[in-house]
């Protein structure tokens, strides 16, 4: 094997090397976030939920909120991502308001 | 006379007493440690594929599909005004695939659920989830997604 090879070699590894940009995360805790030490804009609640298989609106409020009713709530804070409350997809990252 | 040096010998005594106790000690007692706030510490470390309503790992599992969320819930004791808890997942050699972390203020025990998830699949192979807690590692999770 030449130089020129090996060079070629190291530059399919580098092709191979995985994209992870579209890599969706969050996270949650029962604990409760710091009190604010100074003035604060009102922010939406930090929380998330990553769409599983087989999940539905009424299936996640029940999940987070202990009550499948709520869904409406999730489906209101999701307006861009939700275009119909019966039609969401594994991997979409939806927020999740405070009850 | 006998008596009077006697009593003489206890009121010395009394006083070279009194003035013992008075002295300031050698070593003064530390100062009381500030209210609990560094008393946060992680207890446990588990990787799933799903958590409950109380943010615990309901699925255990090291090894995953493509297609599946993973889960990692982080369980810590202890009382703080502001302590930070992160996750570090990385692919093979290190390669970064995502960073979170969440601030939190606890007050006993507390569980911080961290999930990554990708809608194109996962590259089947190797992965580890390293947990920091105020920047310094406490834990690192390994599991394979084939």
């Amino acid at each position: 094997m030449g130089i020129f090879d090996r060079f070629k070699g190291n530059e399919d590894k580098n092709e191979a090397k995985p994209d992870f940009s579209g890599v969706q995360s969050g996270g949650s805790s029962t604990a409760a976030p710091p009190a604010p030490t100074g003035p604060v804009a009102a922010t939406a609640a930090g929380r998330t939920y990553v769409v599983v298989k087989g999940d539905s609106l009424s299936k996640i409020a029940k999940h987070e909120y202990g009550d499948p009713n709520k869904w409406r709530a999730i489906y209101e804070a999701n307006r861009d991502l939700i275009k119909d409350p019966d039609l969401i997809y594994p991997g979409q990252l939806l927020n999740i308001p405070e009850p | 006379m006998r008596h009077h040096s006697r009593v003489l010998t206890a009121v010395l005594l009394v006083a070279a007493l009194g003035t013992a106790c008075s002295r300031p000690s050698a070593s003064p007692a530390p100062a009381p440690a500030p209210a609990a706030d560094t008393a946060v510490r992680v207890t446990d470390v588990d990787l799933g594929r799903a958590v409950g309503l109380d943010k615990r790992v309901t699925d255990k599992s090291d090894s995953f599909t493509p297609s599946e969320t993973i889960y990692v819930s982080v369980r810590t004791e202890g009382s703080a005004s502001n302590a930070t808890l992160k996750a570090r997942w990385t692919y093979e050699g290190g390669q970064l695939v995502q960073e979170s972390s969440r601030t939190i203020a606890p007050t006993g025990t507390a569980v911080t659920e961290f999930h990554i998830a990708k809608p194109g699949g996962w590259p089947k192979g190797s992965y580890k989830v390293e947990v920091f807690l105020d920047g310094n590692t406490v834990e690192t999770e390994s599991f394979k997604v084939g």
